[in-house]
């Protein structure tokens, strides 16, 4: 029997998959976008007839038909002839089935969501990497630095939350004067630390008065040493849990940001920027929203699923009744 | 209390200049500072721009342009907007009065569904009601609240026509009576605060729920039970005011990311507050604003946090001592 568990990671571990294998996974390009006029909007499962031309282009058409050394594209509201030596060589008139329907440019909507795993996923990762590399030292120097460094980062960190993160990111994006993937990771990388190091500060202070510190340091244990060997492995429980609630919180972020222009820019594929696409239509053509949401619960509540088996996992003692 | 108030207020003001002193420090590194535009414009020459860097004091130690700065941040002068040629401080005072409608708004709505469902979850952990309102909590948590806003909007304002479709009132409400235009308010308000009072719902639920655990597991309520009392009694004489006094100083923890919520939810339905002031302001690079709208949201936090810090104290003396 599966359990819910193993549920999450399995869910976390295909969409990893699918967002880094996006590029062999895609069934087409998620940008370009051919003869809309008749593609958009294509409900999930729909086929149609594609005709490639030696241009590069790509054109779509419900019925055709071949009428002497021309193929007649047969739809609603034109006809088109085109002769076949346009035609590229070899398999030039296929069948595509759309798997997840097209959007409004006509861009395919698996395609997109593959692609907008990648991005997702990819600054859930970075950033909570960040996360833990700045707000672990500044947690554990705090614990072990003494009142006076304790007092100072422990102010920092006020000062950090003091802040709505939405506007902390926003100033900082105006500063950096930039959009794009590296601009988004390091902004929600500065802004998303702060909890893990008030949680690595408070597991320390409790570790660093247990006789077994008390008993290596006075073998002679350096604080680098006790620090590495001894306090945070036995902080880090609790850190795993606050980066893995931290990384939901970050993909949650991402899609916020993009929703409302000011993270991952279109055309490039984003969660929330494919959701942002899909509200003209939302009634009519769902799936253009309908997924990537669909995507993104999936995905938050896999993550805050597996820090709750971290938890129960991890702290057995501390297992509510 | 008079020693934990001057405490914590001290530690408030603190905390406000540090943050003033953070955004002074933004300031400084912004790019595309006033006067650097001003070198781009060939109408304005050298000396001219030397004598404007000596007015504004560019020249100065950068303590002194810190201390001249807070100054006149503590009277309110943030400088002027770039794209609309008015005060900083203008703009963010009527910002100011939009996010506080849509605060109170998102407030009322959050405390009235999560306070009941956590008190209902916490009386019987681990029953069917308990697991139906963590499947409840855990699917607000998860869904975005921009999604849940335009799926409102879209079904119940543009094809239902139940709801307006944004703003914070109708164009022609200046001329209503005061009373339809309370009406007219609230008319707008209702989906707005509805998406960013449920967006929150799920961790108010959870800390009230285990709140109210932890209590009725304890030695007074245990006591109380012994003595006989009625299990109404015993609920809300005993545990629920024990359980629902820190539900007031979590208010301060959440205030964040609510006000970060809210920027969304403004933006989604043109809702006239201080995040959508700071949305427009970044997408017209309009720094000083930006600047303005983001100082005005910390000390919006700070001060709310010392809010419910000191509602809390005074309603439990045990948080006097924290």
């Amino acid at each position: 029997m599966l359990e819910r568990k193993h549920l999450a990671w399995l869910v976390l571990a295909a969409f990893v998959v699918a967002g880094a294998c996006a590029p062999l996974l895609a069934p087409r390009d998620p940008t370009t976008y051919s003869d809309p006029s008749i593609s958009r909007n294509r409900p999930p499962l729909s086929q149609l007839v594609a005709v490639d031309l030696d241009d590069g282009r790509r054109l779509y058409t419900d019925q055709l038909r071949h009428d002497g050394d021309h193929v007649i594209l047969e739809d609603v509201e034109r006809q088109r002839s085109i002769p076949l030596d346009q035609l590229v060589e070899h398999d030039a008139i296929t069948t595509q089935t759309f798997l997840l329907g097209t959007d409004r440019f006509g861009r395919d909507v698996l395609s997109r969501l593959l692609w907008g795993a990648r991005v997702s996923l990819l600054i859930g990762l970075l950033v909570t990497l960040i996360a833990l590399t700045v707000g672990l030292p500044i947690g554990t120097l705090a614990a072990l630095g003494g009142p006076v460094v304790d007092g100072v980062l422990m102010r920092i960190v006020d000062v950090f939350l003091a802040f709505p993160w939405i506007f902390l990111i926003i100033t900082l994006a105006a500063m950096i004067d930039g959009s794009g993937l590296a601009v988004l990771i390091v902004v929600l990388g500065g802004t998303s630390w702060m909890a893990i190091s008030r949680v690595a500060r408070a597991m320390i202070r409790e570790l660093r008065d247990q006789a077994f510190v008390t008993a290596t340091r006075g073998l002679g244990a350096g604080p680098i040493y006790l620090a590495v060997q001894h306090l945070i492995p036995h902080a880090l429980p609790p850190i795993l849990i606050q980066a893995a609630l931290g990384a939901a919180r970050v993909v949650l972020a991402e899609a916020a940001l993009s929703f409302i222009g000011l993270g991952i820019q279109p055309p490039e594929p984003s969660w929330g920027n494919m959701i942002n696409d899909g509200r003209t239509g939302l009634l009519s053509a769902w799936w253009v929203a309908g997924f990537p949401t669909l995507a993104l619960i999936v995905t938050v509540l896999a993550l805050s699923e597996i820090a709750e088996t971290l938890r129960h996992r991890l702290t057995p003692y501390r297992l509510e009744p | 209390m008079a020693r934990f108030i001057l405490r914590r207020v001290v530690a408030a003001v603190v905390l406000l200049v540090l943050v003033a002193t953070a955004t002074f420090g933004l300031v400084q590194a912004a790019p595309g500072q006033p006067i650097e535009l001003l070198a781009l414009d060939p109408r304005v020459g050298p000396e001219f721009r030397a004598e404007l860097i000596r007015q504004y004091g560019l020249d100065q130690p950068v303590t002194v342009q810190w201390a001249r700065w807070m100054t006149a941040t503590l009277r309110g002068e943030l400088g002027l907007s770039f794209s609309q040629k008015r005060p900083v401080s203008e703009l963010l005072m009527e910002g100011l009065g939009g996010s506080a409608w849509l605060m109170a708004g998102a407030l009322f709505v959050l405390y009235i569904v999560a306070l009941p469902l956590g008190i209902v979850a916490g009386l019987r952990p681990g029953s069917r009601v308990d697991r139906a309102i963590l499947v409840f909590s855990q699917f607000f948590w998860a869904l975005p609240g921009f999604v849940l806003a335009v799926v409102l909007l879209e079904i119940l304002g543009v094809r239902l026509g139940w709801f307006p479709l944004g703003l914070m009132q109708d164009l022609d409400a200046e001329r209503m009576s005061s009373m339809d235009r309370l009406l007219n308010r609230l008319h707008h308000l209702f989906l707005p605060s509805l998406v960013l009072g449920l967006s929150s719902v799920g961790l108010v639920i959870g800390f009230v729920r285990s709140g109210l655990i932890g209590v009725l597991a304890s030695d007074h309520v245990r006591a109380a039970r012994a003595r006989g009392l009625s299990e109404s009694r015993v609920l809300f004489r005993h545990a629920l005011p024990n359980t629902l006094a820190p539900v007031i100083q979590h208010f301060g923890v959440l205030m964040p990311a609510l006000l970060s919520g809210a920027l969304i939810i403004e933006v989604v339905f043109s809702w006239p507050g201080l995040g959508r002031i700071g949305y427009a302001a970044i997408v017209e690079r309009d720094i000083p604003v930006v600047l303005g709208t983001t100082l005005l949201s910390a000390a919006v936090v700070i001060m709310g946090s010392l809010l419910a810090d000191l509602l809390h104290a005074w309603i439990d003396p045990r948080a006097r001592d924290a």
